[in-house]
């Protein structure tokens, strides 16, 4: 990715600096936008707290909640404010009683001036480089109408850039009070939403930068506060790589194979439920790892004792090779992880870890267990990013016909497929038999038949061709 | 401040005349503060170079009326502040030779503006 970090200010948010091309513009004022609850303050707060921890003077101006709520709440997430200057000029318990007192002027007119007051004063006094205003939107009611409100505002905002300061302000997105113009004055906008699939965050406007579009999930997590999962734009990574092959360590499977697969390529291996996917893909898994390549295995569907045990039974993986640094073997839990949370938790360990090989078990599982919408998308643009940085990607793909009809998967993502594995179960003479084959293999030649294909307590065994038989892929061959 | 500028005050409601005090004093003028229709006739019958009464006239009774009266015979221009305005006000300030009605919550701006404005009219 380029690397444009220079003169930003980070946002505390390391996935949002991502987003941002490294974080915002100094002396700029930037817009977080939301409804109730969405993280607004949470985000303002990491921004000010990345101010402290660069050794900056930083600034609260809070018009809603109160600072001492402010602290408990922030204490709460795990958010340490010492550091953070406050001006409080949140509605105090006796305000209400005052407000009934008079009437001779509107509030919003005797408050404004004191308000702005306080305001110069503090700027003038700390000096500060960062300020969040939450939520400017108060202002609305200092104003007498919306054409003074902008002009405020817009006055205020470059009374603060002009005095060194980096402004975010919050405002509250209700559909019957706008805040359009809100929008218009930011030099950058940053949307909350908290919907139906969690969390996400979306930036809509950036002045003088680029920035990664589309929606972005997050999360706040207690003891850590905001974490941003930039969605995986695969045409930003790319790696130089050979493409030497990785093998199964199954002699007859690898001669099929023309010697192996290669790096940086994405195999199918297709069949229906209990054919013996995992085990096939278990044995790249195992050879990776033997030869020091770090092989990671995600599991959907299964627990990862059963399939370690099951592993360990057919002589796939032994305790040696299931402790060995060069495996990982992690079961994904349902709905833990939105598309880009998992996305970067495979960028970690693709980048920071070394991963060459990963298999994910199974497609199904992952549309299951991945949370959001657009899950296609999601896996596109995971395998993309996989085969650009040179790994073996190897994906599970369960089709339901047990037998019957040939169908190599039943989402529309075949496309996606530089090598095709396919198994089948099949019946010979009133027998229940297992057949594997290759459909496809982009960078090499392959063998073309159809090969018997059996589980042994010593892993897999493969036969000769089953040259004697035709019809196989309808699951009821008939002798020629 | 120019103290020969003295506006009157006059209303029931302390909060009200502590704002509109300072405010009037804010703009530039000297101010004589009546917050009782007692106190107005007293310092009606001094008359200490008022050149213009801002008369709020919530919370008082019907008395008020005479008062403007009053105010209107000595030759001092009256603005009316008043939290409604109806047929019925506005026939009586005609009556009584009110010079500006001012409806609540009264505009800042506006009202220093109509203040200066008229000073210096009376002053041409």
């Amino acid at each position: 990715m380029s690397d444009t970090s220079k003169k930003r200010l980070s946002t505390g948010i390391k996935g949002l600096d991502e987003i941002l091309m490294g974080g915002f513009i100094p002396q700029r004022a930037y817009l977080v936008r939301g409804g109730p609850g969405t993280g607004k303050t949470t985000l303002g707060l990491h921004f000010l707290k990345a101010g402290v921890a660069n050794n900056e003077r930083v600034l609260f101006i809070s018009l809603e909640e109160n600072e001492q709520s402010i602290r408990a709440n922030a204490s709460k997430i795990g958010i340490d404010i010492s550091g953070i200057e406050f001006l409080d000029i949140s509605p105090t318990p006796d305000y209400f009683t005052k407000v009934q007192s008079y009437d001779i002027f509107s509030p919003a007119e005797v408050e404004r001036e004191p308000i702005t007051n306080e305001i110069i004063k503090t700027i003038e006094r700390i000096k500060p480089t960062r300020v969040l205003i939450d939520p400017i939107t108060q202002f609305r009611y200092l104003s007498s109408d919306v054409f003074h409100f902008r002009k405020q505002i817009l006055s205020f905002l470059n009374f603060l850039k002009s005095n060194g300061c980096t402004v975010v302000f919050t405002s509250e997105n209700f559909t019957n009070l706008s805040d359009s113009d809100l929008q218009f004055i930011a030099d950058g906008i940053i949307e909350l939403e908290f919907g139906e699939y969690g969390r996400n965050m979306m930036i809509t406007k950036f002045r003088g930068s680029e920035f990664l579009g589309k929606s972005h999930s997050m999360k706040i997590i207690r003891q850590h506060g905001i974490t941003v999962f930039p969605r995986l734009v695969p045409e930003d990574y790319s790696v130089e790589f050979k493409h030497d092959k990785v093998i199964s360590g199954v002699k007859e499977l690898d001669n099929i194979l023309h010697g192996g697969i290669e790096r940086g390529t994405v195999t199918f291996i297709s069949g229906p439920s209990g054919v013996g996917k995992t085990t096939v893909g278990c044995h790249f898994i195992r050879e990776g790892a033997k030869a020091g390549l770090r092989s990671v295995f995600y599991s959907f569907d299964e627990e990862i004792e059963i399939t370690k045990r099951r592993c360990e039974s057919i002589g796939i993986w032994s305790k040696d090779v299931i402790n060995q640094d060069t495996l990982l073997i992690e079961k994904i839990e349902p709905l833990k992880y939105t598309g880009d949370e998992f996305a970067q938790k495979v960028r970690h360990e693709v980048e920071n870890k070394g991963a060459k090989i990963v298999m994910i078990d199974s497609i199904a599982g992952y549309r299951l267990s991945i949370e959001g919408k657009d899950i296609s998308s999601h896996l596109h643009a995971l395998v993309k990013y996989l085969q650009r940085m040179g790994v073996v990607v190897l994906l599970s793909v369960e089709t339901h016909n047990l037998t019957g009809e040939f169908r190599l998967t039943d989402y529309e993502i075949s496309y996606l497929a530089d090598n095709i594995i396919f198994l089948r179960y099949i019946e010979v003479d009133g027998m229940m038999s297992k057949a594997i084959g290759v459909l496809k293999k982009r960078l090499s030649d392959f063998e073309k038949g159809l090969y018997e294909f059996q589980i042994t307590n010593k892993g897999i065994r493969i036969g000769k061709p089953l040259s004697n038989l035709k019809g196989i892929l309808t699951g009821t061959p008939l002798s020629p | 401040m120019d103290v020969e500028k003295r506006l009157l005050i006059i209303g029931s409601n302390p909060n009200n005349q502590d704002m509109l005090d300072a405010f009037i004093k804010k703009i530039g003028y000297n101010t004589f503060r009546v917050d009782s229709l007692e106190a107005l006739m007293d310092i009606l019958i001094e008359k200490q170079g008022i050149k213009l009464a801002l008369f709020d006239i919530t919370g008082f009774d019907s008395r008020v009326w005479q008062c403007c009266r009053d105010i209107n015979r000595l030759g001092i221009p009256l603005f009316l502040i008043t939290s409604r305005l109806n047929d019925v006000i506005k026939k009586r300030c005609l009556n009584f030779g009110i010079n500006t009605i001012f409806q609540k919550p009264l505009i800042m701006r506006e009202l220093a503006n109509t203040i200066h404005v008229f000073m210096r009219s009376q002053n041409d």
